[in-house]
């Protein structure tokens, strides 16, 4: 489901998270949370730390997950968050009246409530920057050079091919939400 | 479109034109950008290169700035180690510059010496106030201390102008060991690992993925992705540990009974580069005979690392040569066996053969090597000086293979508190936290009591400001433009930290910090220069460059200098070493005649006695040291350390996850928080260093968490001078 953009060039975007090379500094958290002016006690993405006793062997990057059936979008009532036809979940801040069922419905903990601004929010996947040609701020700075953002329109993208070959896996496919986040786990 | 945020018609500038291969911003570019919707009208984001400085790496960054503010720290895609990538503290530096914890004007002292209470001061006030205590004293009986930074020059050029030996890094209570055994072995502590191209690294302790240096951990993360091989020995899990191949937690302080076994076996079983061994070591002899008895058998009874497994490393690490390279990391004040653990790698990076050579150690090809230096600007020469150093640094029968660039930053309480040899009387701790950083931090509270003027020149009121008579407001490195910096691996290369915005409230940079003080203390004419411009110009001359040529990329190789290996073709190639033989000394007489192992032979560490703890520390990724605990939002990603403890001794002692403990070495105590887990040995505890701050002026992070320097004696090792901060033992109990 990808789109025409006025030149022609069609987009369905994604993140992959290649855990194998994330070394869990965080460097993407606080790139995002400048990028982004997150206010002071918020994250829009953070990493969850491996440990020894049960949860993940591995850091685990986490932040929205552009979902295709996003239980936020389902419940707004306003249709402030919605899914752009590129696949990024957006958040319109002119619509949205603060009703926080968004926070409460989201299965993966994604959303925070802005309490100056009066108003959810979450990742973007930088939609400026990707207006503006340039990668998400977390995929510019990672350390590990574990992310990638990938475009399942283009049939050459290196890192859409890892979705499509089944490398890269969303978290929780339970859940139905079908995420955009793909994560490559194991050596 | 339906978003709105305030950023948008900024980033905008940077697709303007739509040429994306001329983006101002020079992150890296999508394979396929979205077009640009219609142009907006241009902001004013400008895009300055720079250098980091939030630890001691110096990864080159762009900083963006709009209406004069500082907006966001990238870093810069054209250095290929790093790919544009910086690190967590490297994107924090904004929520340094623009902290209101930050000192902005100069501040004299009205309380007691801690208390922590200042009045403001104007810069002619601080200067004068200053030089009058200097005045009262013989040039010896100052002491200036500092972390090396790329404005070392002028607080260096002010210590020689006012003619004290007295010169301290805080290198002792880091680097130290490490770089006097590779001077001793090498000839040189200027030697890196070529990490991407290693297809065996054996890592002792050296938690790449959390000390983090961006171009390392990138290195290896990229060898581990085309299949390289990383053997970590860690008591703890760490995130180095998951990223390797093969972690392996031995008993602490017994890595040197593993690095001699495994050259053990690589002799006994002539899995070494005889031919290397023969032309470029001396003493291989020597050196069999003093293993020979280090079977892994042997080792396993000290490392608690099954014999096979000791093998096993010992015969792949042989197996790969040249490209196998035993780390001989960074921090090395642990154990009294730490030089001689540094030696024996050294000397099993010397049996695979692997110097100067793809995937192995290299030397830095510095621009001394090239035949230009960098210039300088003109001042007179430095009076003589006659004292002997207080600390022994350089001294025969005391601490000769000690730097005196670097000294023994822990022997100020003991110069103070005795008088032997002589007492200082006045101290500049220059972005230097003794007090946060030196074990023993009681006598060092007492030594700053004793004392005629101690000053602090820094960004925050550190603990040792807290006791400081003065504390001078150092600029961030986004306010000021610094001397211009080496920063030379396989080919030579300089980069320019250059001034962003100007300085919050009334902070300084060094150039203008020391130059002021020279001039109140009757010494400018050591200081001739205008300004810090004035100063790269002078050092860019003997390379036909301009300020602006450097300043536009940031960083600068001279154009026919490349990455060089001296063996990569031709493996007899000669090498000659700055060590007294010109070969790598496996043997070295040198520390025969000081009556040290010449080789390196086992010495066990301390016992715990019993009830107590192995005690070690660590840094995590998101803090430098003890600089950045108190900078917002890194803060906010980790405000305080805990005690890791097994489950097993915790449960003995009645210590649940979450529990509040007091961790004590005799009368001394910290108070804490444990984390119970299995991620640390049973007879080990470990905390993240840089807490337990005192200081009133560290809003944010003061009290928090345990400080270790407050229980740890001080113990010197003999022969580098480092310090010894890992045969402490503590007593835990809940509190
Ligand atoms: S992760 Fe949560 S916020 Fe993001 S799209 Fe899915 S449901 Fe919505
Ligand atoms: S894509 Fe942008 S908004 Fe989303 S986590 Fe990364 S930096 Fe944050
Ligand atoms: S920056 Fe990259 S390596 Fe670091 S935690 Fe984030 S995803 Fe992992
Ligand atoms: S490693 Fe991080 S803090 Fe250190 S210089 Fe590089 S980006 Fe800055």
């Amino acid at each position: 489901m990808s789109t025409a953009t006025k030149t022609g060039v069609r987009h369905q975007y994604a993140l992959v998270v290649d855990t194998n090379k994330c070394i869990g500094c965080e460097a993407c958290s606080v790139a995002c949370r400048v990028e982004n002016e997150v206010p002071a006690g918020h994250w829009r993405s953070r990493i969850v730390p491996p440990t020894s006793s049960g949860g993940s062997k591995v850091p685990m990057k986490w932040s929205c997950m552009h979902c295709a059936d996003a239980p936020c979008v389902q419940v707004c009532p306003t249709k402030a968050t919605y899914r752009r036809s590129d696949g990024i979940v957006v958040i319109d801040a002119a619509r949205c009246v603060g009703c926080k069922y968004c926070i409460v419905a989201c299965p993966y903990g994604a959303r925070y409530f802005d309490e100056k601004a009066g108003l959810p929010d979450k990742c973007d996947l930088c939609v400026d920057r990707l207006d503006a040609g340039l990668a998400p701020a977390c995929v510019q700075t990672c350390v590990g050079r574990a992310l990638a953002l990938a475009d399942l329109a283009d049939p050459s993208d290196e890192a859409a091919a890892r979705i499509r070959s089944g490398e890269a896996k969303p978290l929780h496919p339970e859940l139905g939400t079908k995420p955009s986040v793909y994560y490559v786990v194991g050596k | 479109m339906a978003i709105t945020p305030t950023r948008r018609s900024v980033l905008q500038i940077a697709a303007a034109g739509t040429a994306v291969a001329a983006l101002p911003v020079g992150v890296r570019e999508l394979a396929h950008p979205p077009a640009a919707s219609a142009a907006e009208a241009p902001g004013t984001e400008s895009v300055v290169t720079s250098v980091c400085e939030m630890c001691t790496v110096r990864c080159p960054i762009l900083v963006r700035v709009r209406d004069g503010k500082v907006i966001r720290i990238e870093g810069n895609p054209k250095e290929k180690s790093t790919q544009g990538a910086i690190c967590a503290r490297g994107n924090a530096g904004i929520s340094l510059l623009y902290d209101k914890d930050r000192v902005r004007t100069p501040l004299i002292r009205v309380g007691e010496r801690g208390e922590g209470k200042f009045r403001k001061a104007s810069w002619d006030e601080a200067y004068k106030y200053i030089a009058d205590r200097l005045k009262a004293i013989r040039p010896e009986e100052l002491a200036v201390g500092r972390r090396p930074s790329a404005s070392d020059a002028f607080l260096l050029t002010f210590a020689k102008a006012f003619g004290t030996p007295n010169i301290f890094s805080h290198e002792s209570s880091c680097p130290l060991g490490r770089n006097v055994a590779m001077e001793v072995t090498l000839g040189t502590s200027g030697a890196a690992i070529d990490y991407s191209k290693v297809d065996y690294l054996v890592s002792f302790g050296r938690n790449h993925m959390e000390t983090l240096a961006v171009p390392q951990a990138q290195g290896i993360i990229a060898g581990l992705a085309r299949g390289a091989r990383l053997v970590y020995l860690d008591p703890r899990r760490t995130p180095t540990s998951t990223a390797a191949t093969t972690w392996l937690q031995p008993l602490p302080g017994t890595d040197l009974a593993f690095v001699l076994a495994m050259l053990q076996v690589v002799i006994a079983e002539k899995l070494y580069d005889q031919d290397f061994v023969k032309q470029y070591t001396l003493g291989f002899d020597q050196l069999a005979g003093a293993v020979g008895e280090y079977t892994p058998e042997w080792a396993a009874t000290k490392t608690g690392i099954p014999a096979t497994t000791i093998r096993d490393v010992a015969r792949d690490f042989g197996a790969a040569r040249p490209r196998a390279v035993a780390d001989f990391g960074w921090f090395s004040s642990t154990y009294l066996n730490d030089f001689q653990l540094r030696r024996a790698i050294l000397a099993l990076n010397a049996l695979v053969g692997n110097l100067e050579v793809p995937g192995g150690i290299f030397f830095i090809k510095g621009l001394k090597g090239y035949g230009t230096e960098l210039g300088d600007w003109k001042k007179p020469a430095f009076p003589a000086v006659t004292a002997e150093r207080v600390d022994g640094a350089g001294v025969p029968g005391k601490y000769p293979l000690t730097p005196v660039k670097d000294g023994l930053c822990q022997v100020l309480p003991e110069s103070v508190l005795t008088g032997k040899p002589y007492a200082l009387k006045a101290y500049i701790a220059h972005r230097f936290d003794p007090l946060a950083a030196i074990p023993d931090q009681p006598r060092m509270i007492e030594a700053f009591k004793k004392l005629d003027l101690l000053v602090s020149v820094d960004v925050y009121m550190s603990d040792t400001g807290a006791y400081a008579d003065v504390i001078l407001p150092e600029c961030t490195y986004l306010e000021r433009t610094d001397p211009v910096m080496e920063a030379s691996g396989l080919a030579p290369k300089i980069r320019l930290r250059q001034q962003v915005v100007p300085p919050q409230g009334d902070a300084k940079p060094s150039w203008q910090i020391y130059q002021g003080l020279a001039k109140a203390a009757g010494l400018g004419a050591y200081f001739a220069y205008n300004d810090i411009d004035e100063i790269v110009a002078a050092q860019l001359v003997p390379f036909k460059l301009s300020t602006a040529e450097l300043a536009k990329a940031g960083q600068w190789t001279p154009p026919d200098a490349k990455p060089t290996y001296l063996r990569k073709t031709d493996p007899r190639a000669p090498v000659k070493l700055n060590t007294p033989s010109g070969k790598i000394e496996l043997f070295s007489a040198e520390l025969a005649k000081l009556g040290f192992d010449p080789v390196p032979r086992y010495t066990a560490p301390p016992v715990p006695p019993k009830g107590t703890f192995q005690m070690i520390q660590g840094k995590c990724a998101v803090h430098t040291n003890s600089a950045t605990q108190n900078i917002p939002v890194l803060h906010e990603l980790r405000p305080s350390n805990e005690l890791w403890i097994h489950p097993v001794p915790a449960g003995r002692l009645g210590v649940k996850d979450g529990d509040g403990v007091v961790v004590r070495v005799g009368k001394l105590e910290q108070h804490g928080v444990a984390k119970v887990t299995a991620d640390i040995l049973e007879g080990t505890v470990f905390t993240y260093h840089g807490w337990g701050r005192t200081s009133p002026g560290l809003t944010r992070v003061r009290g928090a968490g345990i400080g270790l320097n407050a229980l740890m004696p001080v113990i010197t090792d003999p022969i580098s001078g480092s310090l010894v901060m890992r045969e402490t033992f503590v007593e835990v109990v809940k509190s």
